[in-house]
């Protein structure tokens, strides 16, 4: 969900672009990181775990962490977190048979 | 490519550093992974009494403004792989700069509390959901539960409460070998009775009116209603511990159980629905890149751990590698600011641009006073501990 | 005073490994200045491979060590993920099809079963190689290890025999008298002990100077790419060509490449690679220049494109201790008695560690039960 009417910050304008996670189109706004994006969806699942393929999301926000790491238009190990949406990108969530050398 | 001066990190420092030295003729490139310079300037929003709203984010833009007026070549989303001798940094997109100076300004990261449960999507670092409230403007959950009783955590609570989200109370973290003190209320409260003269918000001015002497803190914690009290609609539960973070394939719920004065367990377990937990850990400086580059570090506790060792002007113990910021220890933006001034000037200096050396000692006193002045601190006993690296520092260069 | 009846140098992958033999007989102390296995034996490849090393005696010795180690992780009670992977030595070049052809034969003859494959069937067994390559050889015979945990498993065993192990402990001087070792000074403090074991791996030449021995080990540098986890990918080891022909270095073989570069490239069980590698003489220095890693990485993409797509998280250097023959000094030095040389591995030390405990055990104890495989070993006074 977003924050709209903040009491304190300016409202943030931005055009919307559209990007496919996991093969369903969504709405993002220009300028705006993968992870951010999602999460206005209510998607927190970014990737899987290799050995024990447990859930992952979001955990430090700022790239150290590595958790939030997700196949970006055929490249692995891209960070959600840092990482701006561009138009029509296409993104899968990370797990073993995603991985493609 | 070659430059003057090669910055890593831009967040205040950093951008501080840039702009002093770039005014004086230095030729500077500045790096940072993120897509945008700012760093962790674009979270930050608390009400400062004397100035008005903090927002970090219009600090960010007016310094980001001016080092693209002074012509600053930016390398962003990319990370630094290496710095190679006599210096030059190696890029993730392949790409060297050879810079005659370095300052390694790259910050702090926040520690973790290993909690059953942690790694499930739903639970992040506070700094995360700082930046998704304030910067992003996406709620990091609907109703959130924040794990850890600090001056950084008390404060996105605010934030969080302005953007209204609904946060269903502040808790201590499960005591364990890596909590330390951040479990155990009476520990606790006295460590946050430090911060009583620098209060940003409601929260942490109810415990300044509650805990100004040892008597009424020794009280305050046996008197601690169950139900925790609430400040601007958020329950601070002094008294309970999160012991566990439940969920299949992201957060459902928290367990919690109440605590005695030393946090040890001592009450029934109870669950609470959430969809996102925050933990605050606390920070400490990032130093991966000045060890990389061959820096010599020393262990902290009142900087905030690990930190290279550096001089008066910020020069580490390789010859030509400054440092500014965070990585230095953990204090506010502003001192940030104030060091990434100094190691501007004193870089310039070094390479006979600066006309008027006075300006160094000036901008030296600025660090300290901007360290006295600060209006959210950290770490209680910050300025012991840059005596100390000041000692360390003579120490070695005795050796 | 303190006493021992032998002190090992060393907390790298040999000193432990001679240290838990020796202490089955003996109360050993085991001094380390650093941490165990932070030196050589913690910056190096997972690779035993054993068609790579020169046909005769070094493949003799290396079959021996080969066969301790298939019962090592039951004797040594713990996981050191060692695995019967086989190996492969990856063609590139035309020309050094030829001088693997005789390679092979050579090896096999040595009763080393090494098959020569074309590029064919190699892709079948590795599906990542390019599809520029010239053939393979492949053994069954070659194996694997995780260096880390086998140095970590050989110093627990130690402990649990009774080794008291000792680190940031640095050995200043040795004691001798009338030709014999009599003590150990170390910065902190004295030990009396008859037996002093030189595994000091390429450090060995400093200590052998304590007792005035002429030692010619001198560090080869050697650096290793360290990716992020990935889904398997490798199976067992893989070399080139390019690698035997710079780890030999024979004339026949061609001028050494850059860095000396050649591919070793494994994958641990958490799915990390392992890229390697470079080796060079430059002395202890740790300063690399970014085109020695952009070197070592370009070599192993030309053999296997897809580490294109994979990130490289760290690199290391580690320091070979090298003779110059291409095989380790296990002896008693002539002269000094009770100061024994177990160093000089170069890249061999994960290979050879299991074979060096027993060779050492058995040397100082007299016996003769070894004597073909230390003959060749000796060192050698000019």
């Amino acid at each position: 969900m977003r924050i709209s009417n903040h009491p304190v910050l300016e409202n943030t304008a931005g055009d919307e672009i559209e990007f496919t996670f996991d093969g369903k189109k969504y709405l993002a706004k220009q300028g705006e990181t993968i992870a951010a994006a999602l999460l206005a969806h209510n998607i927190r699942i970014l990737r899987y775990s290799m050995k024990e393929k447990r859930p992952r999301g979001i955990y430090c926000g700022i790239g150290h962490c590595y958790e939030c790491r997700v196949l970006l238009d055929g490249q692995v190990s891209v960070r959600a977190c840092l990482t701006r949406v561009r138009d029509n990108m296409t993104i899968v969530s990370e797990r073993e048979d995603s991985n493609e050398f | 490519m070659n430059f003057d001066l090669v910055i890593i990190g831009a967040g205040p420092a950093g951008m501080s550093a840039a702009i002093k030295a770039a005014e004086n003729g230095v030729s500077v490139a500045i790096i940072d992974e993120n897509p945008e310079v700012g760093g962790k300037l674009l979270g930050q929003l608390y009400k400062d009494s004397k100035s008005g709203w903090w927002i970090g984010q219009k600090i960010a833009d007016e310094l980001g403004k001016k080092l693209t007026d002074l012509n600053i070549a930016f390398f962003l989303e990319e990370q630094v792989c290496g710095i190679f001798p006599r210096w030059e940094v190696l890029l993730s997109s392949g790409e060297r700069l050879h810079g005659k100076y370095i300052i390694i300004a790259t910050g702090a990261a926040e520690k973790a509390l290993p909690i059953p449960g942690w790694t499930l999507p739903g639970v992040m670092a506070i700094g995360a959901a700082q930046m998704l409230t304030n910067y992003h403007r996406v709620k990091p959950g609907e109703k959130i539960a924040i794990i850890g009783i600090d001056p950084l955590s008390l404060t996105i609570a605010y934030d969080m409460r302005l953007a209204g989200i609904h946060v269903v109370g502040i808790y201590l973290p499960k005591k364990s070998e890596f909590s330390h003190m951040k479990a155990e209320p009476k520990q606790l409260i006295s460590y946050l009775s430090n911060f009583v003269h620098v209060l940003p918000n409601p929260f942490l001015k109810l415990f300044g009116k509650m805990l100004k002497y040892p008597v009424i803190q020794n009280l305050a914690i046996t008197y601690y209603p169950s139900f925790g009290i609430k400040v601007f609609g958020v329950p601070l539960h002094i008294r309970k511990a999160v012991v566990e973070i439940v969920g299949e394939n992201q957060v459902d719920a928290i367990k919690v159980e109440k605590v005695d004065k030393n946090g040890s367990a001592n009450g029934k377990m109870e669950e609470v629905t959430v969809d996102c937990v925050c933990i605050s850990g606390g920070l400490y400086p990032l130093g991966e890149i000045a060890r990389v580059a061959g820096c010599e570090f020393a262990y902290l506790e009142e900087v905030g751990g690990y930190v290279p060792l550096h001089n008066e002007n910020l020069e580490t113990t390789q010859a030509g590698i400054f440092t500014a910021g965070n990585i230095t220890g953990i204090e506010g933006a502003n001192v940030a600011i104030e060091q990434g001034n100094l190691v501007g000037l004193v870089i310039s200096d070094r390479l006979g641009l600066l006309k008027n050396s006075k300006e160094i000692i000036k901008a030296k006193k600025k660090v300290l006073l901007a360290r006295e002045e600060a209006v959210i601190s950290f770490q209680p006993q910050i300025e012991i501990g840059k005596e100390k690296i000041a000692e360390l520092w003579n120490k070695r260069m005795n050796e | 005073m303190e006493t021992a009846d032998a002190v090992v140098i060393g907390g790298g992958v040999i000193g432990t490994s001679v240290a838990y033999r020796l202490a089955k007989e003996r109360k050993v102390i085991l001094l380390e200045r650093k941490e165990i296995g932070g030196q050589t034996s913690g910056n190096c490849d997972k690779a035993i491979i054993l068609q790579s090393k020169k046909p005769g005696f070094p493949i003799k010795l290396a079959k021996a060590s080969r066969r301790i180690y298939d019962q090592l992780e039951e004797e040594l009670e713990t996981s050191i993920e060692y695995n019967k992977n086989g190996g492969m030595i990856l063609i590139e070049k035309e020309e050094h099809l030829n001088f693997m052809k005789k390679f092979v034969d050579r090896q096999n003859k040595a009763g080393l079963r090494v098959k020569l494959i074309d590029a064919k069937e190699a892709k079948a067994f590795q599906p990542y190689l390019s599809d520029n390559l010239v053939g393979a050889t492949y053994s069954t015979e070659d194996a694997e290890v995780n260096p880390l945990l086998l140095t970590q498993a050989f110093s627990r065993a130690a402990r649990r025999s009774g080794v008291d192990i000792r680190l940031y402990t640095e050995v200043v001087g040795i004691d001798c008298q009338n030709g014999r070792v009599v003590g150990v000074k170390t910065d902190r403090g004295y030990i009396s002990t008859e037996l002093v074991i030189n595994a000091a791996g390429p450090f060995a030449g400093e200590i052998a100077e304590m007792v005035g021995v002429p030692l010619t080990i001198i560090p080869r540098r050697g650096v290793i790419l360290i990716s992020e986890k990935v889904p398997p990918m490798i199976h067992g080891n893989i070399l080139c060509s390019q690698y035997i022909a710079a780890k030999h270095q024979s004339e026949e073989y061609g001028k050494a490449p850059p860095f000396g570069i050649g591919l070793s490239l494994g994958q641990t069980d958490s799915g990390n690679l392992l890229i390697g590698g470079s080796r060079e003489f430059t002395g202890y220095n740790k300063e690399i220049n970014p085109e020695l890693l952009a070197s070592i990485a370009s070599h192993a993409i030309r053999m296997v494109p897809s580490l294109g797509n994979v990130q490289i998280i760290r690199s290391m250097i580690g320091f070979r201790p090298f003779t110059g023959n291409g095989l380790p000094i296990i002896d008693e030095v002539p002269g000094v008695q009770g100061f024994v040389i177990a160093a000089g591995h170069e890249g061999d030390g994960i290979a050879l560690a299991p074979i060096t405990g027993i060779l050492v055990a058995s040397l100082v104890a007299g016996e003769s039960n070894y004597k073909d495989l230390l003959e060749p070993l000796k060192l050698k006074t000019e």
